[in-house]
This record gives structure tokens, sequence and C-alpha cells, in this order.
């Protein structure tokens, strides 16, 4: 072979080299590979199930149209059962083995606190869209995106409805929560209620997480004559409460932050769950009104079976819109497909509409969570749905 | 053939290998150690870490369960005490690691001699209760205690670092905690070699006649629980720093049951039982994870992620029903038919 053949392949097969070393992780020709941490087994797979169902279905939906820029979409998903250190190893596994390129699905707030000095030292870009808690954005990562708002926002709004909306300036108000982090997140809004309005703030009741029995709790309240009553529970606490107010023929109005926005939650209480508020983000899976709940649902009787569609919840919604956020943000960078064009992308967002899914998501340099406006939905315990009974009211 | 094994001195008596061959393999297995991350990507590296900090604590376990015959389910609170303790003074106070690891397993002894003194008139199920009343106990007592421990918010703790060497990665994670494991097996070694682990087992078989041997049972239930608690507040320390990260919900009591099964199905009593227990658990666990991903479709669905833990729990129950004797009563069965072939014993 003569000299000039050996340096032209050299050159070919050094640039190709240089190419292939300048492609970002998980980015190929024709495919983009992306993550997604949740719980899918244990008690809280309720969330990570329907989260990681809305994925599959944008998934689909948007390699049916062709996927991102000719390229489609891969979505690898581990299951880290809502245990902080299998989190980490989860995303560990990702990085390495699956060489993803960005992180669309994020678990619980402890499991992210645990994945974020990883993504922070990869420069991953993550979105975070199912549990939000200050220490995710506060200090921010530069690669770490959080979209919607923090229990306290969302009930210092619900606050707001009860009071302008409904007109319960005058009644007896009582919170109880959840002797931790999310229980101080909810009773934070409760009181920036209390103090907004100079409301009657009767009771505090602080409870044990984990508890099952508010029997005392509640008797406390009757006999304080609470009218309106804010849960800081996770899931089955607001049930609990409801069934203990009616078994004391209580007539409250009870209010619970979006964690109360899930059909279990009725079908626990069930009679006693009729007409009780929550505050979220997203609207209501049978609010076919909003066009981007009408498209979702019917992407997801087009892609999933009968009783994976019964999975969904308020989760699928969070997690299909955040991952038409990150879809924007990567249709936007075009064929060169880069982590740091996409992080750029979603620092840029300024109002992006998902269709009603979301209040409007903006971003900024340094900013790194966009707390999106909240509505207020009410729960009709015959039909196990919830309907929207408020505009959606920008957070303070 | 070998014939046997024929210790003819005392030193051979006490020694801790019994023929050339345990020597070699030894080596061969220190050699392989040393040389692993070498050869292994990240990704296993930091599993195989995280199953050398399992098995430190489940060496600690094994002193007092296997050895002592004290059945405990608190592990997961000893395992939090150590960790919180090493969290709180590195990222806290900035301490060095090197601090931060014996703090958390002193912190956890302390609360093991807490534990230990109320349970010396307990036995079997009422000991396991009184242990597993501790680790909600502990998990309780985190969450109160905000202004120390940052309640449920979590501590983020620093990259580890000894003695200005960092060992940020994996892989240079990986030396660390292959040295304290070393140092466990050898103190567990040392221990049920020597008067107190004797003490143990006589204990463990029956304790009145211990006692009528002039074996002061109180103390050394004690002792057990002291040093178990200190080898699980070490891995608590080790698992702080490998995930940088601790939060009640990391320390639940799963925990404590898994390393029960650890013991049991590596087999109770042994040393290389509860490492090689560990191994087969944990790594149970990341084979089903990684069939379960590969096969994709069906058995890749959601759904199907319940079956996983089906499988896992099945795997451990059948193994618990028919070899109790644990994966060293299987290595040691196979071991005499290979020395006696083709004599049966």
């Amino acid at each position: 072979m003569n000299w000039f053949l050996k340096g032209t392949l050299t050159a070919t097969l050094l640039t190709m080299g240089g190419v292939g070393a300048m492609a970002a992780p998980g980015v190929t020709e024709d495919k983009i590979v992306l993550g997604a941490v949740d719980p899918l087994t244990g008690p809280p797979s309720l969330l990570g199930k329907a989260h990681s169902l809305a994925l599959k279905v944008w998934q689909a939906d948007v390699n049916a149209r062709g996927g991102i820029n000719g390229r489609k979409v891969e979505i690898v998903f581990e299951d880290d059962g809502y245990v902080p250190a299998r989190a980490l190893q989860a995303l560990k596994k990702m990085v390495e083995v699956d060489d993803i390129f960005g992180l669309i699905g994020t678990s619980g707030s402890s499991q992210l606190a645990a994945m974020m000095p990883l993504i922070d030292e990869i420069g991953i870009p993550a979105l975070n869209n199912m549990a939000v808690n200050s220490h995710h954005f506060n200090p921010p990562l530069e690669t770490l995106f959080v979209v919607g708002p923090t229990y306290c926002q969302e009930i210092a709004a619900g606050m707001t409805y009860l009071v302008e909306e409904l007109g319960l300036k005058d009644e007896k108000y009582a919170i109880a929560f959840q002797d931790d982090e999310f229980g101080d997140d909810v009773r934070c809004g409760y009181l920036k209620g209390i103090e907004k309005y100079g409301l009657d703030n009767v009771l505090e009741l602080e409870f044990k997480r984990g508890q099952k029995d508010f029997s005392a709790e509640m008797l406390k309240a009757r006999a304080a004559g609470v009218t309106v009553l804010v849960s800081g529970g996770v899931v089955a606490e607001h049930s609990t409460l409801l069934k203990e107010a009616a078994k004391n023929r209580m007539d409250i109005t009870f209010l619970g932050a979006h964690s109360a926005h899930l059909t279990p939650v009725q079908a626990l209480a069930g009679s006693a769950g009729d007409g009780y508020y929550a505050a979220d983000y997203v609207p209501a899976l049978t609010s076919l009104e909003v066009s981007g709940v009408a498209r979702f649902m019917d992407l997801a009787n087009k892609y999933l079976s009968e009783s994976e569609v019964d999975s969904l919840n308020r989760y699928a919604l969070a997690g299909y819109a955040g991952a038409l956020i990150f879809e924007h943000a990567m249709t936007e960078c075009g064929e060169d497909l880069t982590r740091a064009c996409v992080i750029e992308n979603l620092e840029n967002l300024d109002g992006f509409e998902t269709d009603g899914l979301l209040g409007p998501v903006t971003y900024g340099e340094g900013v790194r969570h966009a707390p999106t406006a909240i509505m207020v939905l009410q729960s009709n315990a015959e039909d196990k749905t919830f309907s929207i009974v408020s505009e959606r009211m920008e957070v303070e | 053939m070998r014939t046997g094994v024929i210790q003819e001195s005392y030193s051979e008596l006490i020694s801790l290998f019994r023929n050339p061959t345990q020597t070699y393999w030894t080596v061969a297995l220190v050699i392989a150690s040393l040389a692993a991350p070498l050869l292994l990507t990240n990704h296993v590296t930091s599993l195989v870490n995280g199953m050398m900090i399992a098995a430190v604590g489940v060496i600690g376990l094994n002193l007092l369960t296997g050895t002592t015959g004290l059945i405990s389910f608190g592990q997961a609170g000893f395992l939090a005490v150590g960790g919180y303790t090493a969290a709180i003074l590195s990222a806290d106070y900035g301490m060095p690691l090197w601090l931060c690891l014996p703090a958390g397993g002193l912190m956890a002894a302390a609360f093991g001699l807490v534990v230990g003194i109320p349970s010396l008139r307990l036995k079997g199920l009422y000991l396991a209760i009184t242990t597993l009343a501790f680790t909600i106990i502990i998990t309780h007592i985190i969450l109160s205690a905000e202004g120390i421990t940052h309640g449920s918010s979590g501590i983020s703790t620093p990259k580890p670092a000894i003695f200005g060497l960092e060992l940020a990665t994996d892989k240079s994670f990986y030396y660390l905690i292959l040295a304290i494991l070393t140092l466990a097996v050898l103190g567990s070694a040392n221990i049920k070699r020597s008067r107190i682990g004797r003490a143990f087992l006589a204990i463990r078989e029956q304790d009145i006649a211990a006692r009528v041997m002039g074996v002061p049972v109180a103390r050394y239930k004690l002792y057990a629980f002291v040093v178990s608690s200190f080898y699980v507040g070490v891995a608590g320390a080790l698992m702080a720093y490998h995930i940088r990260f601790v939060n009640v919900d990391g320390f639940s009591l799963v925990i404590s049951i898994e390393a029960v099964s650890m013991i049991i199905v590596g087999g109770l009593g042994s040393t290389a039982g509860a490492v090689i227990g560990v191994v087969f658990v944990l790594g149970l666990a990341e084979i089903l994870n990684y069939v379960f991903g590969s096969m994709g479709g069906t058995l890749g669905s959601v759904s199907a992620m319940e079956l996983k833990g089906f499988i896992y729990g099945l795997t451990i129950v059948l193994f618990l029903r028919f070899e109790p004797e644990g994966l060293m009563g299987i290595y040691r069965e196979y071991k005499n038919r290979w020395v006696n072939w083709p004599f049966r014993y």
C-alpha cells in the first residue's frame, strides 16, 4: 500500500473516530436513548407505573410521528422500588450500560436527591415532573429542571380558592399534617393562606408518618368545631381522615394537595370521599375538554391495554407533559443533538404550552423550577372522577 | 488424594489456613479482588461496592445471630445510626472520612449497648420484636431530631477522601471498602476462634449450660450486641459515602429482614457464608432485573415487575426450605463428596 493511500486511510479513520467521539451519549444517527427511574414495584408503584406508562405512550406516539428529527426514541426503564440507593444504582447502570442521553423519570423526592450528585457530575439533562421539593432546585443544578409547584404553593392556591370562590372566610380551619418534610410543606401553604386572609386557625394536628388511625385526631377536630380541614397526608391518610370525619358526622370541607387527586383515595374513602377538593397542577384524566388530556387519552387507548389504561392517574399526565417539554427541547436542536443544546433550550423556555396539561412553563438563567399554575378539582365519589372547579391560579 | 486434615502442633492448630490449598485459593482471591476494578465496568464495580458494604454489616449480624444465636431485626436501625453519624459529622462538621467511619461504628455500638441491656432476658420471638421496635424508634428519632438529623430532608454527604486522596469514583472507593471488608472478615474469624467466640457458641447452643460452666452470659450477650452493632454501623457509614445521601427512606424494616435472609441463605454462623449470602441475595435481584429488562415485551411490561419480586421471594423461601444449612452447607457437602470420592465418607 503506497504512502498516499495509507495517509488517506489514516485521515479517514481519524475523522470517523473524531466524529464518533464528538457524538452525544445516547444519540446515534437513528436513535435517542432516554432513561426513566420509577418505583415500579411495591406500594409507591401507584405513582411509578402510571408515570412509566405515560412515557411509553409518548414514546410510541413520537416514533409514529417519525421520531425527533428522524431519530427514534428509546426509553430505558429502571425500577428503584422507591429506595434512594437503588435509584442511584439504576442511574449508574443507565449511564454506563445503556448510555442514556437524558433522564425523564426521576422517581420520588429522596430518590432524586440521591441521584442529584451524579446528575450534576455527568451533566445529564434531567426533568423532574413527579415529586417537587425545594432541595431539587434550591440551589439549582445546571442540568436538572423541575416542573410543577411545591406542596406549599399548591395548598396556598387551594386556600385562595376556598376563601375567594367558596367564601369560606369565617370557618374554623385546621390542618392534619405528617411529621416530615412533606407535611411541613403542606403546612407552609396552609399557614400562608391563614395569614393572607386572617383565617381562624383552631387546630394543627401533627401525625406520625405511616399512621393509620386518626380517630383521636378527628375527635379533637370535632371538639374544636373544625369546619375546614387541610390534609397533609400522602395517599391513604386522606381517605382515613375523610372516613373518620364521616363517622363523627362532621360537616367538613376538605382540601388536599395533588396526592389526594387519585382514584384509590376515592375508593378507600367510599361515600365519605364525595366532594373533597384537591389542588393540583394537572387536570383530571376525565377532563376531556382539555385538549391535552383528550389527546393523551386517545393515545393511551391506542397504545396501552385496558388494564394499563386503568392504571393511569394524574402522574401519567404529569409524566406525559414532562416528556412533551423534553421533546420540544430536543427537537429545537435539529440534527446536532447535544446535551448542552437541550439544556440551553430548556433554560430558554418561556411560557411553553402543553395543550392545557400544565400551565405555561418558564425557566431562565439560573432558574430551574417552573411552578406552573394550579387548579382545584373536586371529587365525585359516585363515578370516581374529578372535576375541575377553578380556573388556573398563578403561583404566588 | 488427601485423607484428612491433621494438625501436629499448636501453631498448626491455631493457624488461619488449614492446608496449602486454602492458602493458594486465598492468595488467588486476594489477587482477583485487587484486580477486579481494572477489569469490571463502573456500574458493576458500583454493584460490587454495594455488596461489600452489605457484607460488612451482615458479618456483624452473623456474629450476633449466627454465632451467638440472638435473633435481631434491628440492623436497619444500626445501619441508620452509622449512616447518619457519618453524614452529620462529614457534612455539617467537615470531619474527615477516617474519623467518620469509626465514629459511625462506635455510635452504633453505643446504641447496641442500649438495645442489648433490656434484651438480656429475652429470647427468640420476644428478642426479635424488641430489636424490630428499635428500628422503628430510630426512624422516629431521626424524623424528630430535625436540628441534628435534618429530619426527613436527608443529608448529602461530601465526596469520600482519605488523607488527601479523593475516592470519588466507584473504582477508587472499591479499595477502601475492600480493605474494611478484609478487616471485618479477619476480625470476625479471630473473634470466633477466641475465648469470646467460644462463649458466643456456648450461649447459642445452650445458654443455661454455658452459665453453669462459668460463662458470664449477660456480659457476652452484650459483647455480641456491641460488636455486631459496630460492624453494622461501619457499614452504614460506608453506605453514606457510597450513595452520598442518607434519608430514612433508605433504612426500612425490609433491610433487616433481607439481612437475616442473607445469613440464613449463606449459612448461619459462617463468616464466608455471610459474604456468599450477600452475593447470592443481591446478585439474584440484579439478575432478575437484567433478565426482565432484556426480555422486553410482556415480561418487560410494568405489570410483570411484581412477578420479579415474587420470584425473588420464592427463591429465598425455597432455599430456606430445602437447604437450611445454606450455601456453605451445599459447599461442604460437595467438598466432602469430592474429597472422599469414590467413597461416601
